[in-house]
Parts: C-alpha cells; structure tokens; sequence
C-alpha cells in the first residue's frame, strides 16, 4: 500500500511540474523588457530591484555597469511604466519615470547619481 | 524613435523647477553628445550645464539634449565619467553637436581584491565556509583529509596505528556524521565512509563548501554533524593541463595529473589521475610496526560536459579508484605471513567504480526555473585483513534524483522540489560470519528559500522518506539569516539527520587490537539488529566583518548543539578487551563553540586564530561519560605570508588540550594507560615559490617539532597476545615528515 501511494505521489509530482506540459501555456504571458534605472551602486542595486518586484514582476535584475534593469513580468498584471514608477518612486530615475525629488534627496550620499556621485 | 521621444519627455521633466520660475519664455537649446574614440556613437548620460549655474540636464539614450537658455552665462560645460570635459562658448542658439574624447587624463582605477583563501558566504541562509584552491594549496598533499589540517572546522586523526587512515571530525561527531557530496550528488558514504576524503586527491579539487549543521534537505537525509561538498576540476573551466609530484621523507611519493580539452563549442572533458606509492618500510618508533602501510593506489576519473543552446546541459563521468595497503609488523611479509601468527599483518585492498549522468535545463526566456535529473551509481569491494581478522565487503549502490526549480511570485520566493531513490546492497562478512542487507529509501522532498533584499532571509526544508527497515521518516531542517548590518550577520539552523550506521566499515581502527566484537542486538532483520542513528541538530554563528585601513578582517562565533535521539555506542569502556556495539541507552549529545579572527595583519600577511571547545558525552553503560580520544580544547593558528615575488610561507600551529582515554584498568599494569592523555602541540610549516603562475616548487615540514605520542601500539611486542590495541591513537603516530615537490600548470 505504501508502494503504490509513493508511485501516486510521483506521479502527480511530474505532472503538476513537469514543463512543457502545462507550464507553456503560462509563460507565454511572461514579458521581458530592459531600461535604464539611473544608479550607481551595491546599494542603488539591492533598492532597485527591491523597489521593481512588485505584483506581477517575477524577476528584477540591475546590472550597475550598464545601469540597465531587466524585469520579468506578466503582462497581464502590471505594465512597464507601472515598473518604472515603482522604481522612480524608490528614488531612481528611469527613461519614462523621474524620481520625486523628496525621495531622491532623502538617498544616502553614496546613492546621489544625479549629483555627480560616479559609479563605484 | 520612440525612445527618442521618451527622452525628450524625460528631459523636460528634469529641468530644475527654479529656471521655470527664473524665465518668463523659455528658449531651448538642443544638440547631442557623441563618442569620438567609438565611431561617434551618441553619449547617453553625459552631463551638461551652464558653467556657474545650477541649470543642468543629462543627454538621452540619442546622446540628445535640451537645455534651457540662461542669461546668466554663455559657456556650456560638458561631463562624461571617463572622458575628458570640455566647455562650449554658446554664440546661438543653433543645433550643437558635441564630441567627447577620452583621454589622457583619465585615471585607470585598480580594484585590487585578494581572495581570501577561505571566504564566508555573506548572502546565503548557511554559514558556508568556502574553501578554494588557494586553501588546499597549504597543505602540499595529498588527499583531502590531509587538507583540512589547515582549516580549525574540522579535525583531522589518524583512527588507528596501522591502517594509515586519517578521519576527519566535525563538531567532535566522527566523519560518518558528515555528508560528503560531489557537486551535490551523494559522493563518499557507505563503506567508502571511514576512509572518506582519502578517495579524493587534494589537486583534483577546485573547491570545497564546508557547512556545519543541518544541511539542505535536497541532498537527503544522513547528514548530522555537517554537510562537505566537494567541486571537481570542472570541464569548462579548468587548466590545459597540471601536473604535481610529491615525495616525502617518509618514502611517499605522489603523481597527479589533470588534463582538460574543449572538443568544440558543446563539448569538453577532463581526465585527472592520481597515483601514490609507498615502498620504504619505516618504523621511527621501533615498536616493530610499519609507521603507515606499504602500498600503491591508483584512482582516475573522466568527466564530460555538453551544454546545448537552448539551456541544456548534460554531464556524466566515470571514477575509478584501486587501493593496496599492507601494513602491520616490519617483518610481515604478505605471502608467506598472511593470516599466520608467524607475524602480525594487515591487508587493505578496496577496488571501487563509479560513474554519474546529470542532465538539466535552464528555460532561457525563464531563468529562474529549471529542471534536472541525476543518477549515479556505484560498485565498491573491500578485502582486507587484520592479523588472523578477516573482513570482506562490498556495496552496490544506485541513487538517482529529479529537481525541479522556480518561483513563487517573484525571484524573492524560490522552490526547489524533487523525488529521490537510494538503494544500497551490502554484503559483509566479518570474521567468517555473513552480514547481508538491503537499503531502499525512496523520498520527496521540498524547499522554500525566501531571500531578497531584505535583511532577513530564510530556507525551510522538509524531506518525507521510507525506508524498507526503519520505516516513514520525516526531515525538517530550516536555516536563519539576518543581516544587521552589511558586516554584522546571524545565522541559525536546526535539523534532522538519520543514517544507518556500518560498525564494521567504520570502525576498521579498532579490528587491528585484540577486542573482541560484540554487538548487542536484537533479532529483528534491521542491519546489523540495530536501530538507526537519529540526531537533531541546531547552531547559531555570528560574524562580524571590518577594514582595518586598508587591510580586512573578521570574527566569527559559532555555536552548535546535537542531540541523538539514538546512536549505535561504539563502547570500548566496559573492557580492554571488548568493543560493544548498542543502541543508545540515555543521553548522547556534542556541543562545540567555535571562534575565529581572521585579520590581514599588512599586506599579503594574513592571520587566522581559532579556539575550540567541544563537550561530546554519550552514555555507556548507564555512565554519561566524554567521549574518549576527543580533545575538549583545541587552539588553531595560521599565519600566511607571500611577497610581491611569489614567494608564500604557510605557518600553522595546532594545540589540542588533554583526551580521554578508553578504561585499560583490568590489563596488567604494563599495559595500563592513564585515564587522560597529553596535550600536545602540532606544527606544519610550507615555502613555496611560484614562477609566472605556470611552474611552483613547494617545500614544508609536517610536524616540524617532531612531537609523537609514545607507545602508540599497546602490547605491541605480543600482537596475538589478549592486550594488543593499536586503535588507542590520541597524537600523531609519524614524527617530522619533510616533503617537497612541484606543480606545473598551462
């Protein structure tokens, strides 16, 4: 009996999860797009792509050299420029969403890209 | 276009709020930025402003901008991180393009980072110590067990006087209790388990990850005292070609050779070899006994890799490993003696096979999820002899596993899910008598790992397995991490760990004394009629990192606890001339605390201290006593130095406090020990010189003051007398061993 329930649970395992089965489906509402965040360090990045991971975004990926956020999202759920206020609104420009200049100020020093802090 | 427009918009929107208010109408200037050392490609974010003025804008993706015009100056100043600036005089209002060179003036900036040869991870869950080659690279030799006599986590002791084998300790818990894995895969377990990480020459390793504790439910469930995985030259990334060759004053002498070649885009393979011979029959002691066995081994292993274009990848490998020792007396010789009482001899030989298959794919649209199969299996014959004590073994074993990774929500939630088998089919027969068992453990298992940017991380683990002998068991094992501050971290951790325990295959040591073995059972079909080895495991560990100037450092604390629910007793106490095999009757627990300052005293001079404290008692016989030939205080300190010339000088001290020593009471008083042995104070010492990171010449000295625990051997004048016992080992048994030898690498 014990046998026969562990081949059951096997079973259903490979068919909840198996991909290509029934993930496909899904992932097609899976968007990927890249911008710019304006950023300029360790800290910019973990708060940028805290700040992007709202509903809806499943990945959020900043890289500091090329100052490009790459997101993965359902597009069904939230929209870029959604993404892109989330972030602005943490304090980080991006190409369609400025940062409020309360939040901006509100940065640490080593964070301030806008006045001449370099990348670091 | 459409970003060019974006851009404009985006411009606009950075205009400072005061000129607005400054101008009455506002005229713009526009023009754009370009790259003159790249094809005058457009600048994005090169900053512009008037020169005295706070009015300033940044340059789009286009390298386009558009500044409003002030009265208050002419002269336009222009920025990019990298290249020179330059300044404009502004006469109209006309399009204006603007070329950017980089120049000379441009500072090249060095981040010149040194690895430590042992790094903390800072992000994951567990306290991981991570050990690169650069670590393995301190102790010149040879297999793994001897590599960690650098490392302050682990402990590593010879189990007898004969067999030449050395074990290694985490936590005070014997090496068994640690999981072995390669690339987290089940590696060295069963009966390959005493000899452990002799299987694995040090220069076939890339690296190690060392965790304490309660490991990840997905590489199962027999892990207590900790978790060692083991990274292998891997196909992809490793050196052309390495060679190393060891001799040591002891007459060892050592060859390893690694060769890696890319077939073509898809395909590559790495070939490591290893041999080791030792044919100089030294007794330094003059107790009539070879110090290490005579003997020759050979172990090789091929591995490919093959990863595609859409993600996958496959890998497999084979392992071969051959082993021939034969030690005992100086004058034993294995073909006239063998199993005689003309001489006292052992034979050690193991032949052992092992190949692995691992295919898994990455969705490259969908990067966090990915799926994996792995299957390894193994064949593993032990012959061996300890004077008229025969032990003949062998294993079979199959594991296989399917991993399944992805998300919940977001990358701040991950799952890893799977299936697993272990099946082992032992045959064992010691001193003529049969012991045979069958292990099947089909399993499921589940982990969640929140983990983001937040200062708190977790993974929670949960295994669910049945085993045809002890039944349905459960694993929870969980991991805690807060972070105070970028240099302040906690950690915690708790789990289970269950494993079946081999008496005989593990306690190999204790078959070269007189003792008589008994194990205490019942009649039920359990292996060996014992129960299972259960123990909960649960630790915290602080580590705090700093810069001092320019030089790092950091100090950590660890503190762990296990409690075994049962353990089988390996009981040498109620007689000198017995070895009891039970289940625990009462209370078993290790406790060991841990700290560790690693300082970069000035540049390239590193310091390592540690301290260690274990208190490990177990019940024998109803008394609760320390656990024998476990040192409760140990002082660990390495110094590490290398110039700008290559040159690098190791330096370890190793102090190990005073250890129990098994009751020999009721022997004649000649062959009575006391009730603690000596502390004693262990030092290794290494220069290597290192030319163009290609050719490097080592020279060191184990043991360099010489320092040996006397009489290793009780009764050793009457080895088939009833007081022979060569298994009471508390101190190095070979004094001074100086070694040299040389690695090439392209």
């Amino acid at each position: 009996m014990k046998n026969i329930l562990f081949i059951v649970f096997c079973l259903s395992f490979f068919h909840l999860n198996l991909p290509g089965l029934t993930a496909q489906k899904v992932d097609k509402k899976i968007q990927t797009e890249e911008f710019t965040v304006k950023g300029v360090c360790g800290m910019c990045e973990k708060r940028i792509e805290k700040a992007a991971l709202i509903p809806g975004v499943m990945s959020a990926t900043w890289d500091q050299d090329t100052e490009k956020l790459t997101v993965l999202y359902k597009s069904k759920k939230v929209t870029l420029l959604e993404i892109k206020t989330a972030v602005a609104n943490a304090g980080h420009d991006t190409d369609e969403a400025k940062a409020p200049d309360e939040v901006y100020t509100a940065l640490p020093g080593c964070c301030a890209y806008r006045d001449g802090v370099k990348s670091h | 276009m459409r970003g060019y427009l974006h851009w404009v918009s985006v411009a606009c929107l950075l205009l400072p709020p005061l000129t607005m208010h400054g101008q009455d109408k506002e005229v713009f200037l526009s023009g754009k930025v370009l790259d003159a050392d790249h094809d005058m490609q457009p600048l994005p974010g090169a900053n512009i402003f008037w020169l005295g003025t706070d009015i300033g804008v940044a340059t789009g993706m286009d390298g386009g901008f558009q500044i409003p015009v002030t009265k208050q100056s002419s002269k336009l100043a222009v920025s990019f991180i990298g290249y020179l600036p330059d300044t404009i005089e502004v006469l109209d209002a006309g399009f204006l393009t603007i070329e950017l060179t980089s120049g000379t003036m441009l500072e090249n900036v060095h981040v010149v980072h040194r690895r430590k040869a042992m790094e903390f991870s800072f992000l994951d869950p567990a306290k991981v110590e991570r050990i690169n080659e650069k670590e393995l690279l301190k102790a010149a030799c040879c297999n793994l067990s001897e590599s960690f006599e650098t490392n302050p986590s682990v402990d590593v002791a010879f189990s007898d006087a004969v067999t030449g084998t050395r074990q290694i300790q985490m936590l005070g818990l014997a090496g068994p209790y640690t999981q072995i894995t390669r690339e987290n895969m089940p590696y060295i377990r069963g009966l390959a388990s005493s000899y452990g990480l002799t299987f694995v020459p040090g220069t076939w390793v890339e690296g190690m990850q060392l965790s304490k504790g309660a490991g990840s439910v997905v590489n199962g469930f027999e892990s207590i005292a900790g978790q060692i995985n083991i990274e292998l030259r891997k196909p992809e990334d490793s050196e052309k070609m390495y060679l190393n060759f060891y001799g040591s004053q002891g007459a060892r002498l050592e060859a390893n050779a690694n060769f890696t070649t890319a077939i073509n885009d898809q395909w590559s393979t790495t070939l490591l070899l290893h041999g080791k011979t030792n044919q100089r029959k030294m007794d330094r002691n003059s107790d009539g006994f070879l110090d290490e066995p005579n003997g020759n081994q050979v172990i090789a292993l091929n591995r490919w890799k093959y990863v595609g274009d859409n993600g996958l990848q496959v890998q497999f490998g084979i392992n071969g490993t051959s082993i021939d020792n034969v030690g005992g007396q100086t004058s034993f010789e294995r073909k006239s003696d063998a199993l005689s009482t003309n001489h006292w001899g052992m034979q050690l030989n193991i032949q052992r096979l092992e190949g692995w298959f691992k295919i898994g794919k990455v969705f490259e649209d969908i990067p966090w999820r990915s799926w994996a199969i792995q299957v390894s299996g193994s064949k593993h014959q032990q012959d061996s002899y300890f004077g008229l004590r025969t032990y003949l073994a062998s294993q079979n074993s199959l594991y296989s596993n399917f991993l399944y990774q992805s998300i919940i929500g977001n990358t701040n939630h991950q799952v890893l899910m799977g299936i697993s088998l272990q099946h082992d089919d032992y045959v064992e027969e010691f001193e003529e008598i049969p012991f045979d068992r069958t292990e099947t453990v089909p399993g499921g298992f589940f982990e969640y790992t929140y983990g983001g940017h937040d200062k708190f991380s977790f993974v929670g683990g949960i295994r669910a397995d049945y085993h045809n002998h002890y039944g349905f068991f459960v694993t929870p094992r969980l991991h805690l991490r807060y972070a105070f501050t970028d240099h302040l971290i906690w950690r915690a951790s708790a789990g289970r760990g269950q494993r079946t325990a081999n008496i005989f295959a593990e306690n190999n040591g204790l078959m070269a004394s007189a003792r008589a073995f008994h194990i205490l059972n019942d009649d039920s079909q359990k292996p060996y009629g014992l129960d299972a080895e259960i123990a909960w495991n649960a630790g915290t560990n602080i580590i705090y990192t700093f810069q001092n100037g320019q030089h790092p450092g950091s100090l950590s604390f660890d503190l762990y606890h296990t409690i075994f629910q049962n353990q089988i007793v390996i009981d040498l106490d109620r007689s000198p001339s017995e070895v009891l095999f039970y289940n625990l009757n009462g209370k078993s627990f290790a406790t060991s605390f841990q700290a560790q300052v690693d300082l970069e005293v000035v540049t390239r001079f590193d310091i390592r201290l540690a301290y260690r404290f274990y208190d490990v008692r177990t019940t024998y016989s109803g008394d609760l006593l320390d656990k024998p030939l476990i040192s409760k205080n140990r002082l660990f300190l390495n110094l590490a130095y290398s110039t700008l010339r290559n040159w690098v000088f190791d330096y370890t001290i190793n102090w190990q406090d005073q250890k129990r020593l098994p009751f020999t009471g009721t022997n004649p008083e000649a062959y009575q020990l006391a009730e603690r042995s000596p502390g004693f104070l262990v030092t290794n010492v290494q220069v290597s010189k290192n030319w163009q990171q290609k050719f490097e010449v080592y020279l060191g000295a184990e043991n360099l003051l010489n320092f040996r625990q006397e009489n290793p051997i009780l009764a050793s004048e009457d080895p088939f007398g009833s007081y022979f016992d060569s298994s009471l080992i508390w101190g190095p048994v070979f004094g001074r061993n100086i070694y040299m030898g040389v690695r090439y690498r392209i």
